[in-house]
């Protein structure tokens, strides 16, 4: 009797042991709203005091105002063709001071354009919300085959922003493509204007970049977001404000 | 009565060896840089600070790990290079961080120079990099025991090719298979370490989100038996209560870090 009294201890122990392995448990979510703030000896608040007075002396200088919401969203927008214009038009001031022959067109992607710019002051800190990313201006020379497979991936719905080209849509398709104003060539060579994580194949928006050779590839240390704020600091010296502008680069059928 | 006598014993001997262990785990993901609260509303190193902070009140041992993607987002990285973001989570006490993509965003060498100044782990074990320094301060697992549970903990990282701008990065990183590399890092925590849960520190995503990338959080719970518990990020899948895939608990935030999660392990 005993020892089948010494079995069963075992075995509860081996049960016991078991047990160890599986587990059950209960899961929620802390929401970090403004009660966990202004509460006595943070240590966050004194690191960040240095910096947050650099920063928002920085970003809160005004550049310029918009008359009203400038969205960015497929197929145009307001916001999305602001970018890409100052995309082309800042490549070829770039070009003309470097002599090299002029973009045909540019190319930028809806995922790097990340907020709209509400009616109001422009600030700085506002262009760093819309346009965070250290992106690189660079000229890609392509064949017109390429431009092709590019634009093919476009839907009316789900495309990327572009300057100098037109796109007319048939039941969502591209059915026809114009390169700065005239009809896109698959055997004439293109310069396209860019940005660097465009080139190296971000968002996959050009099949295999990797092809890209760096001998047809420029790139610059221009950042665009610093050219968007350029472009808003001239647009105020010239007495204008930013308003919603649509043209003819996306038509649909 | 001598069997009532061992009936008692059977029952009441797990009791009297083991009393029921809670171990908690705080878990953030894809905080991007946001150094102050999300629209003056939600998140915020302060705010996550205090959290974490009553929480330790409650439980001194538990355990806060952050899934990728800290760097990057507002107008603080890109005029401090990523020193505000490290230097606030060195404070906050991180047991360990895992790799995310946008932490690749300004180089290899920024990387270093941001990650040499960090106090907490970093983790990543499906990447081997030709950047020595790197390499060596970057870990693919650690191990911590909070009340007396050995845990092991180890990082993944999304596929950066067709994610990353950067061709010096993709040249000088070599990305292994994810689900390769999990089961290699349960046996490893299993049979040499002697772990007795491991956690799975991911930044590979829920699910589809890029081209190149062909597995997600649920398929290394499929594939990689043994892992306990897979906290997740880079997709900014909000869970709101896990995704139990072949019995782990998979979990994610939503970004910007306008929340915690918090999950509490109830061991028998």
């Amino acid at each position: 009797m005993k020892k089948v009294a010494l079995f069963i201890v075992i075995f509860g122990l081996l049960v016991c042991g078991q047990a160890q392995k599986s587990f059950t448990f209960t899961y929620s979510k802390i929401m970090l709203d403004s009660t966990y703030r202004n509460q006595p000896d943070n240590p966050m608040v004194k690191i960040l005091k240095p910096y947050k007075k650099l920063h928002d002396r920085e970003m809160s200088i005004v550049i310029g105002e918009a008359e009203e919401i400038l969205k960015s969203q497929p197929p145009q927008s307001p916001l999305s063709n602001l970018c890409t214009d100052v995309l082309f038009e800042a490549t070829n001031r770039y070009c003309e001071l470097h002599q090299l022959p002029l973009v045909d067109l540019s190319l930028l992607n809806f995922g790097g354009i990340r907020d709209s710019l509400l009616q109001g002051p422009i600030t700085i800190g506002k262009i760093y919300v819309i346009s965070p990313f250290d992106n690189y201006l660079c000229i890609i020379e392509l064949k017109g085959s390429t431009l092709q497979e590019i634009f093919s991936q476009f839907t009316s719905t789900r495309n990327q922003p572009y300057s100098h080209a037109k796109i007319n849509y048939k039941e969502h398709k591209p059915a026809q493509i114009w390169v700065n104003g005239a009809p896109l060539d698959p055997n004439k060579n293109y310069r396209l204007a860019t940005v660097d994580f465009i080139r190296n194949g971000g968002d996959n928006i050009i099949p295999n970049s990797q092809n890209i050779k760096d001998k047809n590839v420029i790139t610059t240390k221009l950042i665009l977001r610093e050219l968007i704020i350029d472009h808003i600091k001239n647009l105020t010296a010239a007495g204008m404000k930013l308003s919603k502008q649509l043209d003819d680069r996306a038509v649909i059928e | 009565m001598k069997r009532i006598h061992i009936l008692l014993i059977f029952f009441l001997t797990p009791f009297f060896l083991k009393a029921q262990t809670d171990l908690v785990i705080l878990h953030t993901n894809d905080t991007h840089s946001h150094i102050e609260p999300y629209k003056n509303k939600l998140g915020g190193y302060e705010a996550r600070y205090e959290a974490v902070k009553q929480e330790r009140d409650k439980e001194a041992e538990l355990l806060l790990l952050d899934a990728g993607d800290f760097m990057q987002g507002t107008s603080y990285f890109n005029l401090f290079k990523g020193k505000v973001e490290v230097k606030m989570m060195n404070k906050m006490g991180y047991d360990a961080v895992s790799l995310g993509n946008h932490e690749f965003d300004n180089g290899l060498e920024a990387l270093y120079k941001r990650l040499k100044k960090a106090t907490f782990p970093v983790l990543c074990a499906n990447y081997h990099f030709k950047h020595k320094k790197l390499e060596k301060l970057i870990k693919p697992y650690i191990v911590v025991e909070k009340k007396g549970i050995k845990i092991g903990i180890f990082g993944l990282l999304t596929n950066l090719k067709g994610y990353n701008g950067f061709p010096d990065v993709l040249n000088a990183v070599e990305y292994l298979d994810p689900v390769e590399t999990a089961q290699n890092m349960v046996k490893q925590l299993k049979e040499i370490e002697h772990c007795d849960f491991i956690i799975c520190l991911s930044h590979v995503g829920y699910e589809q989100a890029e081209l190149f990338q062909k597995v997600f959080d649920p398929d290394i719970a499929n594939a990689a038996g043994g892992i306990d518990l897979i906290i997740g990020g880079h997709t900014h899948k909000l869970l709101e209560q896990p995704d139990v895939v072949n019995g782990v608990p998979i979990v994610q935030n939503s970004d910007k870090g306008t929340m915690i999660g918090k999950m509490v392990i109830h061991f028998p």
